[in-house]
């Protein structure tokens, strides 16, 4: 007691504490000691940190694609994990991957009756090589890890992907983890230029669908021109309606509807906080439900299209509580449909010549609140006017820049043709001023487009 | 906010340490004994209690432990100091902080501070402890020292729930 420790006296010294010492030692006189020295090591015993030495391993036997490493600091009891590990392994090695990481900023830690620890939330940064963001922000997920020590060794008893159940369910927030790659088992193609196509069991005939995504991936590039976008395109087809629903969460959003022929959902970059930075994308992934698609006998290359276009600009589109305009993301996603497609052209004009007729039509553009409601085809093609006219009077490429100046803008209440800071984006674009083409526009809009 | 967290902490550092310039060590000089434990010598549990009051902390009373806490803006500064014959045994430091908000240079500073107390006159040393405060608090991983007659443990500081307990061996 009381005894001053010196360099070397009280166990191994790391380097780290060499090197923070080095300086310090002094020569001791008689009935003096030396200065104490720092003894400082990793403290390897806690839950936290044997779980972070396991995520290491796991992260490098999925980058080495070793399965059985992969597995291995799993719970063999646990048949499921076991098998949906496995699962998740075989989907994700047939991506490709320019950052997985575990993000701990956030994990918290709790005990559980049985003995067991709870870690949550445990957020992985899973950037693939179709992902790009903000300040080199990427998508991420997180998930409840519940571990234990079984027969002396530390095992990895549970892994909950972070749905909106499983987080109200056990109490923690983060990036959600409800990409098809936890669920399903996927057929993954890749194609030229990044490009990955992903099917679960319900779509035997993915190939089909190589060609037109290509087609239409070039078809949106060239609209979109060398605009700001991503990397790749990530696309998964499905002819299930309950992967439908589940996949992305989709079937707990706001605006879901079974029969939606395709979705679009743009992925929040996450921060080293684990926190999403909202206010741009990091990513893009499509969903096309080629069973709606099939049973509407609607076309899978106009949702394709319809969905790409989302997908290509989404890089340049405001993210979080002020975003984009969804008369703009959806009504120049529409107006897409119709370029070279005089059928489809003609289906837009109708669907607004009826809304005008039926007195829908208020001088204005569809604001957010029941965007998504009873008249949600109508207000896809009366966003799609604008931009319909655009092309009549500049051009293509002059709808596309209009597209891209209204998603980097707020506008909530449908007025953005009535904004003051209209008249100088109209007088870039059309050389007209922001009332002669709002004037124009109604006069569209009224002779049904 | 974040500038006002760095500001109190700065204060705090300047509030109680009066550096002699600290060459060699003599039995005494790192702790003493306080009924069954070993504690920081020279140093009252009131006169830290009493600084931290004058900053601002909102200190309480509980058997043998004096805690004293502050918010700041998205944080919140919380020491239990463990007392026995009026000195200091233990010192549990937490530092919480919202989701979004950084780890700020100013709650590092408040860590430090109570990290250099058992060795506050040896600026050598506190220096050294400082820099190793930093060093952890970079790595992001959980430590412990050793570090004379204390055992510190910094845990979480890649959360935002960090700690940091230092206690006297016994």
């Amino acid at each position: 007691m009381g005894e001053i420790d010196v360099a070397g006296s009280g166990g191994r010294l790391s380097r780290r504490s060499l090197l923070l010492a080095g300086g310090g030692l002094l020569l001791a006189g008689c009935g003096e000691r030396e200065r104490p020295t720092i003894e400082s090591s990793t403290d390897d015993s806690s839950a936290k940190s044997k779980l972070r030495a396991v995520l290491e391993r796991r992260t490098k036997a999925l980058a080495d694609g070793d399965e059985k490493a992969y597995l291995a600091d799993l719970d063999p009891s646990n048949k499921d994990l076991i098998a949906r590990e496995r699962m998740a392994f075989a989907n994700l090695r047939q991506f490709e991957f320019d950052e997985l990481k575990y993000v701990y900023a956030r994990m918290g830690e709790r005990t559980q009756n049985d003995g067991s620890t709870l870690l949550q939330p445990v957020i992985r940064i899973t950037k693939l090589s179709a992902d790009a963001g903000p300040g080199d922000l990427a998508p991420g997920e997180s998930f409840s890890y519940r571990v234990a020590d079984k027969g002396g060794r530390f095992v990895v008893t549970d892994i909950v992907p972070a749905t909106r159940a499983a987080m109200d369910k056990l109490g923690f927030t983060g990036p959600e983890a409800t990409a098809p790659w936890h669920t399903d088992k996927l057929h993954v193609v890749k194609t030229s230029g990044n490009v990955w196509l992903a099917a679960d069991d319900s779509v035997r005939d993915l190939n089909k669908f190589v060609d037109a995504t290509g087609q239409e991936i070039d078809f949106v590039t060239k609209l979109w021109g060398d605009r700001p976008t991503f990397p790749g395109h990530v696309l998964f087809f499905t002819r299930d309606a309950a992967n439908f629903k589940q996949w992305f969460d989709f079937g707990t959003a706001d605006n879901f509807n079974p029969d939606v022929l395709g979705v679009q959902m743009a992925q929040y970059g996450v921060k080293k906080d684990g926190q999403y930075y909202e206010n741009r994308f990091a990513g893009s992934r499509i969903v096309v439900n080629l069973g709606s698609i099939e049973s509407a006998d609607s076309s899978p290359r106009d949702t394709i299209r319809h969905e790409l276009v989302h997908a290509i600009s989404s890089r340049a589109r405001l993210g979080g509580a002020l975003q984009a305009p969804t008369w703009a993301v959806e009504g120049f996603a529409r107006y897409s449909e119709t370029i070279g497609k005089p059928g489809r052209a003609s289906a837009v004009r109708a669907v607004v010549s009826n809304g005008v007729r039926g007195g829908k039509f208020r001088n204005k553009l569809p604001a957010e609140d029941d965007f998504y409601g009873r008249d949600v085809g109508y207000n896809y093609c009366l966003g799609a006017t604008v931009f319909q006219l655009a092309e009549r009077i500049e051009g293509r490429e002059a709808a596309t820049e209009l597209y891209a100046t209204a998603i980097d803008t707020i506008d909530a209440g449908g007025e953005f043709l009535n904004f003051p800071r209209f008249d100088s984006i109209a007088q870039r674009i059309f050389g007209m001023s922001g009332p002669a083409f709002r004037d124009r526009w109604l006069r569209f809009v009224r002779n049904g487009g | 906010m974040i500038v006002v967290a760095v500001a109190v902490a700065v204060l705090l550092v300047s509030g109680i340490s009066a550096y002699a310039v600290t060459t060699n060590y003599r039995k005494g000089d790192t702790s003493q004994s306080c009924d069954t434990y070993q504690c920081i010598p020279r140093l009252k549990a009131e006169t830290v209690v009493k600084a931290l009051e004058e900053r601002g902390h909102t200190c309480s009373t509980d058997y043998n432990h004096q805690t004293c806490k502050l918010r700041i803006g998205a944080f919140y500064f919380e020491a239990t100091l463990q007392v026995a014959a009026g000195l200091i045994t233990r010192i549990n430091l937490r530092v919480y902080r919202e989701q979004s908000a950084p780890l700020t240079p100013g709650s590092v500073a408040y860590i430090k501070w109570f990290a250099v107390l058992p060795y506050r006159d040896d600026p050598v040393l506190t220096g050294q402890i400082e820099e190793w405060v930093d060093q952890q608090i970079e790595a992001t991983e959980d430590t412990k020292a050793t570090i004379g007659d204390y055992e510190y443990v910094l845990a979480n500081p890649e959360t935002y729930n960090v700690t940091v307990e230092i206690k006297g061996k016994y």
